[in-house]
């Protein structure tokens, strides 16, 4: 069987597909298609061996905690990009730029004058009760007024086509190493298309990430000393953080490398202390510095918090970031735009419904059916109900919890999100997706990376994408 | 460098160094044992006593069965000191150090802990030829050796790396022979079982050196001169004491802020052990003890890097 035959015989999504629509296959798809009309069923599942074999080996993991069995796991990759035209993503760029702006100025003023609660944008009681506000962080001042250096916007793609943003990921957000090496992998199996579609670069990630880094130096001097602080080989990304450190050159530390003293960070080399001026940080604030947060870490390193404070060393993200990619604060990133920026949103954000409000919560038990609930501090999937893939007894247990703390909840009607082909089982199907791309914010700009991280939801119907609950990813090709 | 990598790096290769001597030990046995099962030319049993702990009455069962017995040296979960856990020792280390070794021994060592970790030994399938996994297992560890050399820049991780795979390889030596002279009763005079020898000079790579050096017909006292005193034999005890002398010193030529006048201390005690011996010095100290005092300054020598780079 040749490609075109598979290509014909793909059944679209009822939703929105990616490539094929009710006029055919998308403008954004003939080029690539056409420059591998002439592979077989067997090239493609030649390509996909080589895919998995370079995974393997390469050892391009991540670890499911809830997993006894062996920890490590290869994120499954689907050989297929994905195309977005380049008019799309324009607007997706700006859209991503705007909402990083108003949520910059947001972490400022929320950490100091607190303007946007006195003004009635935000009640004071949801911040207040939101885990993700750090009293520690209110009052210290952040290099160049910046917070959230590196940002992953989770993005979907809704049933007419329009684009949403899921969520902001402005803490820690994983998976640029994917992207990156999806993309080096994409390179190998179809390096003709590669060239004739035209594809933007991704690969100037690290070296924007290292120089943005640079920049955020204390002290002034031509070579500052920046690290990566993870928290040991055993944590979900740590495949990611060694392979940030090898492509930026700089050391990957863990808390027990670190030691604080005279306010001063410093790492422990074979030849004594070495000082450090940067640390980009994989690390929870919660487990970040035990004098200050959980006395109980034993990943973090003691008065890291007081050298951040007296400006000895900078940390990225900032501290207290939680707050702004809280899923409850979520819901007034329009406002903040408008406050903030006097600008109308690009991006639309999902419909939120909160639990603390009686007549959301009733509205969600009338609806459930159509609804997704999640827990406003967590992420990965974990701690999610689908209304419509539990069942009444599931359901039931989840409403309990809502009842017991429904400041913890917030619900969202499920959008359906967008299909993509991915070549399965010798097929190619229809699979829905969502999509991550990475902003660098520098003193001068803001860099939205031209591509992503697409997961996408491998299970027939499912729609959930995380790496963490079955899904996998593809390559993101902006032409 | 931090402390904490240096000390990864050095293990990596201790473990690896292991790993490689005992697969190379089980094929040599293995294919020996094929042609004629367990006969008293082989090592089993020292194999299955220093590789996996057991007690005599544990190795008598054990070498009814060739393939269990090397399934167990090799990937059997119940062994802690197998292959397959040196192996996944060794990448554990390295997996914390991906950034200081290069992208081609990184992957290397994972292609080995998979293929081990695919395997179970605990229940030996019929079907599994071992043959092919011990070559399989030999010809990977040599490339990741073969990769280290070719991949790892000549800074301070090549010399630690030199430095665990020097210590590892010197404790190896020290042990083995030993447990082979245990058997001789320590005695410097020939015995006359030349295939006794034979399989343990195939076992350290030097059965061919050994012909073409050592001519004349006492296998014993050759067999010490060419695994502790030989220097050109990259498996004696002087050759590996030697190297272990070449990356100290460019570690400490590196690192200035080093206590060195104690670590040197110390290296010259194992130095002086073997630099200035010969074989009548050793037959009037006895092997046994000679080996036992060698094997205790190593020991100390290994402590003292440890407090001044690791901790």
């Amino acid at each position: 069987m040749n490609i075109m035959e598979l290509i014909h015989s793909y059944t679209p999504s009822k939703g929105w597909d990616e490539m094929k629509g009710v006029n055919g296959i998308r403008e954004e798809y003939l080029n690539f298609l056409d420059s591998i009309k002439n592979l077989n069923l067997q090239d493609l599942e030649f390509k996909q061996q080589v895919s998995s074999e370079l995974f393997m080996n390469q050892g391009i993991t991540f670890t499911v905690y809830s997993d006894n069995e062996g920890t490590e796991k290869i994120f499954p990759f689907d050989i297929l990009p994905r195309i977005i035209n380049h008019s799309e993503w324009e607007m997706i760029d700006a859209g991503i730029k705007q909402r990083l702006k108003a949520l910059n100025i947001f972490l400022k003023d929320i950490y100091s004058t607190q303007s946007i609660i006195k003004d009635g944008i935000i009640p004071a009681k949801t911040i207040a009760n939101s885990p993700g506000f750090c009293l520690q962080a209110m009052g210290i001042s952040v290099a160049n007024d910046i917070y959230s250096h590196i940002a992953g916007i989770d993005l979907i793609k809704g049933e007419n086509g329009e684009w949403y943003v899921l969520e902001d990921n402005l803490r820690t957000p994983s998976g640029v190493s994917y992207m990156l090496e999806n993309r080096e992998i994409t390179k190998r199996l179809f390096p003709e298309s590669f060239n004739s579609n035209k594809v933007l670069k991704v690969n100037n990630y690290p070296i924007l990430l290292y120089n943005n880094l640079c920049s955020l130096s204390p002290r002034p001097i031509s070579n500052p000393v920046v690290v990566i602080l993870s928290p040991g080989i055993y944590n979900s990304a740590y495949f990611e953080h060694t392979f940030l450190a090898r492509q930026m050159g700089v050391d990957l530390v863990e808390g027990r490398d670190l030691v604080v003293d005279n306010d001063i960070v410093y790492m422990k080399t074979i030849s004594g202390l070495s000082r450090i001026d940067v640390i980009y940080r994989r690390i929870d604030d919660e487990y970040l510095d035990p004098l200050s947060f959980n006395p109980n870490s034993i990943l973090g390193v003691p008065g890291i918090l007081n050298a951040y404070r007296k400006e000895n060393v900078a940390i990225v993200n900032a501290i207290g970031n939680g707050i702004a990619d809280d899923k409850a604060i979520y819901h007034f990133v329009p406002q903040m735009i408008d406050y903030y920026l006097n600008e109308k949103p690009i991006l639309n954000n999902v419909p939120t419904y909160f639990m603390n409000n009686p007549e959301h919560f009733s509205f969600l038990k009338e609806n459930i059916q159509n609804m997704v609930v999640k827990r406003t501090n967590q992420s990965g999937g974990y701690g999610m109900l689908m209304g419509n893939a539990s069942s009444d007894k599931e359901i039931d247990l989840y409403l309990k919890q809502i009842e017991k703390s429904p400041d913890e909840f917030v619900a969202q009607p499920i959008i359906q999100l967008s299909t993509v082909p991915c070549f399965i089982d010798g097929k190619l199907v229809a699979r829905h997706v969502d999509f991550r791309p990475f902003a660098i914010y520098g003193k001068d700009e803001i860099t939205i990376i031209p591509g992503g991280l697409t997961r996408v939801a491998l299970k027939e119907g499912s729609l959930v994408v995380n790496s963490s609950q079955g899904g996998g990813s593809k390559d993101t090709w902006i032409i | 460098m931090l402390s904490r990598i240096a000390e990864s790096i050095f293990w990596l290769n201790r473990y690896a160094e292991r790993s490689a001597v005992i697969v190379r030990h089980v094929k040599v046995n293995y294919s020996i044992s094929l042609e004629n099962n367990f006969s008293d030319h082989s090592y089993w049993p020292q194999l299955l006593a220093y590789y996996g702990g057991l007690n005599p009455k544990e190795i008598e069962l054990a070498i009814k069965d060739l393939n269990r017995a090397a399934a167990f040296l090799l990937v059997d979960d119940s062994n802690p000191f197998s292959f397959k856990e040196n192996i996944s020792k060794s990448r554990m280390n390295a997996k914390g150090l991906q950034d200081h070794i290069s992208k081609e021994v990184w992957e290397q060592i994972n292609f080995l802990f998979l293929t081990t970790k695919s395997i179970s030994g605990n229940k030996p399938n019929s079907k599994t030829n071992f043959q092919n996994l011990i070559e399989t297992l030999d010809k990977n560890i040599v490339l990741y050796n073969g990769l280290i050399d070719l991949t790892i820049a000549r800074g301070l991780s090549w010399d630690f790396l030199n430095l665990g795979r020097f210590i590892e390889r010197t404790f190896l030596t020290i042990d083995w022979l030993d447990l082979v002279y245990q058997k001789q009763n320590y005695q410097f005079e020939d015995n006359d079982d030349v295939v006794y020898w034979r399989t343990f000079l195939l076992m350290e790579s030097g059965y061919e050196y050994y012909l073409k050096n050592y001519k004349n017909l006492n296998s014993n006292s050759n067999i010490i001169q060419q695994m502790i005193l030989d220097k050109d034999f990259p498996q004696s005890i002087f050759y590996s004491i030697s190297r272990m002398k070449k990356y100290i010193l460019k570690i400490l030529e590196k690192e200035k802020n080093i206590d060195k006048r104690m670590i040197l201390r110390e290296f010259e005690k194992i130095n002086a052990q073997i630099e200035y011996a010969d074989l009548a010095h050793i037959k009037k100290q006895g092997l046994q003890n000679y080996l036992f005092n060698l094997k205790s300054e190593l020991n100390n020598f290994s402590q003292t890097v440890h407090q001044n780079f690791f901790s």
